[in-house]
């Protein structure tokens, strides 16, 4: 009698877990085929292209190239086994591991930014489960201006997308961290002491506004110069085809419009008006860019992206920039690969590599690997740790903390797995670039 | 070594371990003992009950906000004794040591709420001795509007002890020391032991600016000292010397401080000395004026740092001049590290007692609401030191034995979101003898071999 409903309820979840994993990768559209070429066309950006000669062991490191601060090697690989197949290249001390798709064949790109630290004329390479076909390949070599000293505004479509990107950024440049939404959306985190729906979900944003308000201190950066401008989650995409409109939190009660916003510690924001309008949203990133007067604005690349608030933010941003004059470069990260939300492959020792891609115009005009010391990585895990939507709210109480779904999920798609890496990966593209990019995404937008 | 016989090795070593934690935490409560306290020589209006074999006639009492029942408690098996009170709806309940046969005070101030004039008593695993009781009613001057002062020995005490009452009264919360010893929470990133505990104390300071909030206290209205975990005590022992952190290696010995949000602590000259903690707290005091000062009982509360920053508070006082009361706490109670006893839905209670005078007027038990509950467990969750800091690599964190067996007594998970926060009411003049009578059984035990 009692045997029966139990292997019943495991079956359940079994169930359930299998739904959610199925609505997940149907969720990510196009699927990339390993068996395909990254379609990135390097040779058309601002790279300095160096051919270089691939043998059985490596290649010639090209004298010259320790000038640059981000070089990418285009090599073909081939797969042989395993899940993980890894690319390892080492130049005199200095070492780099990239993880590739399971079964890859085809054109892909081995950042070997790392190496120009290292010594000698000779990398070399090794293989795991994968090998590289000998003979001609490239480098491209990218010089950006050094993000010292230059004024830098991050933003994040929801709390701790800005830790994921970009803390080795925010913590270099002493940026301003400005989060579009409280997160008060996803999943039921706090379930066992907020049963009630709405007041569960007001609760979660109020958590995770405070997080993209508190977090970035382990960066560096105080709240005040860490703000929340308190939009609500889930909800970019109705205001943005009707832009006049306000529309109410998707799942969250609240007192007042405002209730987030009134969160940060930052006077001029918390006293500022709050619509939840997609007009209001630009306004307030105008507003944000006349304060920062940022050189430099990190913000996610709408078409690498797939998660939609992300593309979104990137739009809201790209009409502020068209009522603002000032000159600015954009650094675009893609914490939701498009093709494959597992991005970046591998274990967090591991480079991030550029994300899958097929093919098709992404506007940038150079790539920039971000280093992170070590000690960079250590705190940005404190910083992803402190998260109440990456760990596990666990009270001790008996209560699985996660329930199994979100167990699976994060099997593959854990953050303490994909973002502490040895670099923070960005597109860089100019204003022109991004009025183009963003032209593009509403292009795309337009058969739906 | 295979990493299932280090691991039973290391249950093993920490069993040990808390076998001889068990032992230093000193006079342990005898559970066949009376509670000492005498209530009946402090600002309590007592009301005179008999208890019959299903409650007692709850009977017109003064008006008053905390209503402790005296009743003697006969523990009947081996689980830990569990007495429920209830009238119309409201109702209590509250946990006792494991085979107690003795006086003990059963807090029913919320049946103040409740309706009727009858108290159902219910037991589980003892019984209550009946006929003649007392009940000891409080009435305490109302926290709403009055100027509150949280003082925390350590990052999370604030919110153990009194998270519902700087939630209530937007206190003033100010952390003593950075928390920077203890355990050793993030040796798998930092593994060398000056690194590692700076940043620990770093981590832990900014939990102390940050998550009052949780409870609508702005950083900059919490602030830390950035004194050094650990070291009150001999701060004391030599007034003027400054002492160098226990574990942490700092650039400078302002280090912690300066992470302050509010600018004019921030830019408050730091030394590591007693002196310098005394003037500290009296400039808090001066900026503060505070009407009511949240800190922990010297002579209950079992930790150093806790005992002597409560010390620093009364030598502070002596310099300043405002009209205060004191709203004394037990974070670590000294004859049972484990109160208070029971699961987190249980009443706070009486810390276990057998000693001497206590130097207290009233006692006030200051009552959360469900939600406040939900926000304190939300609170003690974010502290850094009290939940794990699990990377999920693919093996257990190494703590994880130590966490389990703290865990089952020590939890604060457990510990810290009850119905209610327990306070000893201690007027300015009282917290003078106490101080005296503190430090003179200190010389004394310190004089033993």
């Amino acid at each position: 009698m009692s045997r029966r409903p139990r292997g019943f309820r495991a079956w359940i979840l079994v169930f359930v877990a299998w739904a959610a994993f199925a609505a997940d990768v149907a969720a990510q559209r196009p699927r990339f085929d390993p068996g395909q070429d990254y379609g990135y066309d390097l040779a058309a950006t601002q790279a300095e292209v160096t051919a270089v000669e691939l043998d059985g062991q490596g290649f010639a490191w090209p004298a010259g190239a320790d000038a640059a601060d981000t070089i990418w090697l285009e090599l073909g690989l081939s797969a042989s086994e395993g899940p993980a197949p890894e690319l390892a290249a080492d130049r005199g001390g200095a070492g780099v591991r990239q993880v590739f798709e399971e079964r890859a064949k085809g054109r892909r790109f081995l950042d070997v930014s790392p190496l120009r630290h290292g010594a000698g004329g000779r990398v070399v390479l090794a293989g795991r489960g994968v090998a590289w076909r000998p003979g001609p390949a490239r480098l491209f070599l990218y010089r950006n201006r050094p993000l010292a000293g230059r004024r830098v505004l991050v933003l994040a479509p929801h709390p701790d997308d800005a830790e994921i990107a970009a803390f080795g950024v925010y913590r270099h440049a002493g940026a301003d961290v400005v989060t579009v939404t409280a997160g008060d959306s996803g999943w039921e985190n706090f379930k066992a002491l907020y049963p009630e729906t709405g007041e569960h979900y007001r609760i979660k944003g109020m958590l995770r506004t405070w997080n993209s308000i508190t977090a970035p201190f382990y960066g560096g950066v105080m709240p005040g110069q860490a703000r929340n401008l308190g939009y609500y989650n889930g909800r970019l995409a109705e205001m943005r085809l009707e832009p006049a409109k306000e529309f109410p939190p998707l799942r969250a009660m609240l007192e007042h419009p405002a209730y987030y916003r009134r969160m940060n510690v930052d006077a001029a924001l918390r006293d500022r008006p709050f619509r939840p309008a997609w007009v209001s949203l630009v306004d307030d990133l105008l507003w944000e860019l006349r304060r920062v007067r940022p050189e430099v604005i990190v913000t996610p690349h709408p078409l690498l992206d797939s998660h939609v608030e992300h593309q979104l933010t990137t739009i809201a941003l790209g009409e502020a920039l068209a009522r603002w004059e000032g000159e600015v470069e954009l650094y675009l990260y893609t914490n939701h690969g498009m093709t494959n939300e597992a991005y970046p492959l591998g274990d967090r020792h591991a480079m991030t590599g550029l994300p899958a891609w097929p093919g098709g115009e992404l506007y940038f005009s150079r790539l920039c690997s971000h280093p992170l010391t070590p000690e960079d990585r250590r705190l940005k895990l404190v910083a992803l740790e402190a998260q109440h939507d990456l760990r596990a709210f666990d009270l001790r109480d008996g209560q699985d903390p996660l329930p199994e779904a979100k167990k699976l999920s994060l099997q593959r798609n854990d953050y303490y797995r994909r973002a502490p890496r040895p670099v923070e990966l960005f597109f860089v593209a100019s204003r022109a670039d991004v009025a183009r990019l963003c032209d593009a995404w509403l292009r795309h937008q337009a058969p739906r | 070594m295979t990493r299932r016989t280090l691991r039973i090795f290391l249950c093993c070593a920490v069993v040990l371990a808390a076998a001889l934690g068990a032992r230093a935490q000193r006079p342990r409560f005898e559970p066949q003992r009376d509670y000492a306290y005498d209530l009946a020589a402090t600002d309590a209006a007592v009301a005179e009950v008999v208890l019959d074999t299903g409650g007692f006639a709850w009977p017109e009492l003064p008006p008053g906000d905390t209503v402790l029942l005296e009743v003697t408690v006969i523990a009947t098996g081996p689980d830990a004794p569990k007495l429920s009170a209830a009238r119309g709806t409201a109702q209590v309940h509250q946990v006792f040591e494991e085979n107690s046969r003795g006086r003990r005070f059963l807090d029913v101030s919320p049946l103040r709420l409740g309706a009727g004039g009858r108290v159902m008593l219910a037991a589980e695993g003892m019984a209550w001795v009946e006929g003649p009781a007392r009940l000891f009613v409080y009435r305490n001057t109302p926290l709403a509007g009055r100027r509150v002062l949280v003082l925390a020995p350590h990052p999370d005490d604030a919110e153990i002890a009194a998270f519902g009452v700087y939630r209530r009264t937007k206190a003033d919360v100010v952390t003593v020391t950075a928390g920077d010893a203890g355990g050793a929470n993030f040796e798998a990133l930092w593994s060398e032991p000056g690194e590692h505990f700076r940043v620990k104390g770093w981590i832990r300071t900014w939990d102390s600016i940050s998550v009052p909030f949780y409870g609508g206290v702005f950083p900059g209205q919490a602030r830390n000292l950035g004194y050094y975990d650990a070291m009150l005590r001999p701060m004391q022992a030599d007034p003027a010397k400054a002492f160098a952190p226990l574990k942490a290696k700092l650039d400078e010995p302002g280090y912690y401080r300066k992470f302050n949000v509010d600018p004019a602590l921030r830019d408050r000259p730091f030394a590591s000395t007693w002196d310098n903690l005394v003037a500290d707290l009296v400039w808090e005091l001066e900026r503060v004026r505070p009407q009511v000062i949240v800190a922990p009982h010297p002579m209950l509360d079992n930790h150093a740092d806790h005992q002597f920053t409560t010390i620093a508070l009364i030598d502070a006082l002596e310099r300043w001049p405002g009209d205060c009361e004191l709203l004394l706490y037990t974070n670590h109670g000294l004859e049972n590290e484990a109160f208070p006893l029971g699961g987190r839905d249980a009443m706070t209670g009486l810390p276990a007692w057998s000693g001497r005078e206590l130097f207290f007027r009233r006692v006030y038990s200051h009552a959360l609401t469900p939600e406040e509950q939900r926000l304190k467990l939300v609170a003690l969750e974010a502290m850094h030191d009290l939940r794990e800091f699990d990377l999920r690599e693919n093996a257990p964190p190494i703590l994880t034995a130590l966490a389990q067996r703290t865990r089952e007594q020590h939890d604060y998970f457990r510990r810290g979101p009850r119905p209610n926060e327990l306070f000893f009411v201690v007027t300015r003049t009282d917290a003078k003898r106490l101080r005296e009578a503190f430090l003179a059984a200190r010389q004394a035990s310190d004089r033993q071999p």
